[in-house]
């Protein structure tokens, strides 16, 4: 059942298939073979990509910005805790689910350990069900000998996001907005030297895209053919055309990761946390080119982690949507991301109407910007201005 | 594709299909259409580093908020001290080919500034070899405020915001590349920077890259 899967996608000429004529079993075999192609390669995109400077410690880490940058792992000087050996901080990524066959990211990490008397640096990364209480975490971990100058490290990692953690036979529903990526570092031994970190440079997490579409057999809407449904002297039967139909109506809905930002969550002690603050930072803003194509037409998802570690209190920040190159004046949408009264940490999910950017599209002023701008943009107006407002993870999914 | 007999579906691409009726040509023809179009989309996403983060991500890149008191760039020579970003990917992924995007906003924090920063862009093979791509780009910021109300103290919290998103222009380019590619980096350079004022800053806020295979790409130009 094992495919020779071409690495490269080969377009069907549409016109190969003239009305009247015979269609060549070649012609047949280039839209399966596309179709088979895009449901295991299509959109199987780099989901999380982020950089972070790498600058002093103090200031870098302070509130004053939300990137993290030297995760410091160190019981150095400045530091206030022999924490070096322990997990931590935290990143949190939520991606979807882009089929119910695809059980497998590749992270990769370029980082430094600049200090060649050190120990080794350990990157962390998780794969969690936030919903399903024992499910299975799988996790693999990344390590940088002392010394290590900015390189980079690959891994695999399961993204089993059920319950059970044993994959989606079948098929199963797939809870989107649930799944999410943790990272968190620590050193491999205590050295007392301020010298003896990570520095996180680079951070992307892709999915493995399948090489065998053909086993999958069926994936919900979606059918794999081969001999079993084609056959040289069958007709062209209409259950052909059905089933491509649907399969291709089904790979047009597939969800993409359009942006994936975390800050960093729980750091050191003695350091400052990083995340939006809604108190302080009112130009924090996150951008993306969201709906890049005039072909994507359905809102957009989001899934945003907020709240306030150790006070009760609401919080809301505010999301805009902007088009092109204009400013935010023109924006199609400016929505309330609110939680109520609680304390700590939680997700914010809800769509982004894009509705009115896709009105503007023909308007002149955004001649030569077509791809609308997401614009996450947090700002003051809260009632409680005595109390920071923290946003720790911002992510945009679409259709 | 190769015109050679295909088997692994168990098909002879010489065989043909009973065709009773010309709209299922149509059919198909539509099929293949809507695959490519698919395709274009999807394997445009395929690499599009968007780097989201914070538009004080300023200070990601050493060029971002020079020293008020060093600016080396007064004399006009670019700055030694670059940050590098870098993507990568899975080497087979359809990157034979690439139409590349490059999108930023530059944001200059003083309006009397001159600073003419410029962006390279790298393409490397497998190998780690270079690729150049002939991608340098600049723009100065006389080009980014033009017909905006770019006020002097745009830097500033409570007006910087409408004034900043006033002057967001997502400039585009593209290069082309024939060889497989699997990463990319990204580097600021600051050419020079001709006045003295010390609040001058380089932002970039947002970097999409787009690479597609030239397949795709090009249905994508040309379907319906």
């Amino acid at each position: 059942m094992a495919s020779t899967f071409p690495l490269i996608y080969a377009s069907p000429e549409p016109l190969n298939y003239l009305p009247g004529e015979d269609i060549k079993a070649q012609q047949i075999l280039d839209l399966i073979e596309a179709q088979h192609h895009l449901y295991a390669h299509g959109a199987a995109t780099v989901a999380v990509m982020q950089g972070w400077q790498l600058g002093p410690q103090v200031a870098s880490l302070g509130a004053e910005t939300s990137c993290f940058v030297d995760i410091r792992s160190t019981t150095g000087v400045g530091y206030t805790q022999p924490g070096n050996v322990s997990w931590q901080p935290r990143c949190v990524w939520r991606m979807p689910s882009i089929s119910s066959r695809h059980l497998q990211v590749i992270v990769k990490a370029r980082c430094s350990t600049p200090w060649a008397g050190g120990a080794t640096g350990r990157l962390r990364f998780t794969a969690r069900n936030a919903t399903a209480a024992g499910a299975a975490t799988p996790t693999v971990t990344l390590s940088w000998a002392a010394g290590s100058s900015r390189t980079w490290q690959t891994a695999t990692l399961d993204v089993r996001f059920t319950g059970t953690g044993t994959g989606r036979p079948g098929g199963a529903a797939i809870p989107q907005g649930v799944e999410q990526i943790e990272l968190d570092s620590s050193m491999s031994a205590a050295v007392a030297d301020d010298r003896n970190c990570l520095e996180v440079h680079e951070v992307q997490i892709e999915w493995v895209a399948l090489t065998s579409p053909l086993a999958v057999g069926k994936d919900g809407a979606i059918t794999m053919l081969d001999t079993n449904e084609i056959l040289p002297d069958r007709p062209h039967s209409t259950d052909l055309g059905r089933w491509q139909r649907d399969s291709i109506d089904a790979l047009r809905s597939r969800v993409q990761q359009y942006m994936a930002w975390s800050s960093v969550i729980g750091p050191l002690a003695g350091q400052a946390t990083h995340y939006l603050n809604t108190l302080t930072d009112a130009l924090h803003r996150v951008y993306t080119r969201a709906n890049p194509y005039a072909a994507v037409h359905r809102d957009l998802t989001y899934h945003v982690l907020m709240g306030d570690p150790a006070n009760v209190v609401a919080q809301t920040c505010y999301l805009h949507t902007g088009v092109g190159s204009s400013s935010l004046e023109d924006s199609n949408a400016t929505l309330a991301l609110t939680r109520s009264a609680v304390q700590g940490e939680g997700w914010v999910t809800g769509t982004i109407p894009m509705r009115l950017a896709r009105g503007k599209r023909g308007d002149a002023r955004f001649a030569g910007a077509p791809w609308p701008i997401v614009a996450l943009d947090w700002d003051t107006r809260s009632t409680d201005f005595a109390v920071a407002r923290h946003v720790y993870s911002v992510n945009i999914w679409g259709r | 594709m190769a015109s050679a007999p295909k088997t692994y579906h168990g098909l002879h691409a010489s065989s043909t299909i009973q065709n009773e009726r010309p709209d299922r040509a149509r059919v198909q023809q539509s099929f293949a259409a809507a695959l490519n179009q698919l395709a274009g989309w999807q394997f445009r996403r395929a690499v599009e580093g968007i780097w989201e983060h914070h538009p004080r991500w300023s200070a990601a890149f050493p060029v971002t908020g020079f020293p008020i008191d060093g600016l080396p760039h007064v004399s006009g020579s670019p700055s030694t001290d670059l940050r590098r970003l870098e993507l990568r990917w899975t080497a087979s992924r359809h990157a034979n080919y690439a139409w590349v995007a490059f999108t930023y906003f530059l944001d200059d924090n003083w309006s009397g500034g001159s600073l003419e920063p410029s962006v390279e862009l790298s393409l490397y093979k497998a190998d780690g070899t270079l690729i150049d791509l002939g991608c340098r780009f600049s723009v100065s910021t006389g080009d980014l405020v033009a017909g905006y109300d770019w006020v002097g103290d745009a830097g500033d919290d409570e007006f910087g915001r409408l004034n900043e998103l006033n002057c967001v222009p997502h400039m585009a380019h593209t290069g082309f590349v024939t060889q497989p590619i699997t990463s990319l980096s990204i580097t600021p350079r600051p050419l020079y920077l001709a006045s003295s004022q010390g609040d001058d800053i380089l932002r970039i806020a947002n970097v999409g890259v787009v690479i597609t295979s030239v397949s795709a790409f090009e249905m994508w130009e040309t379907t319906v």
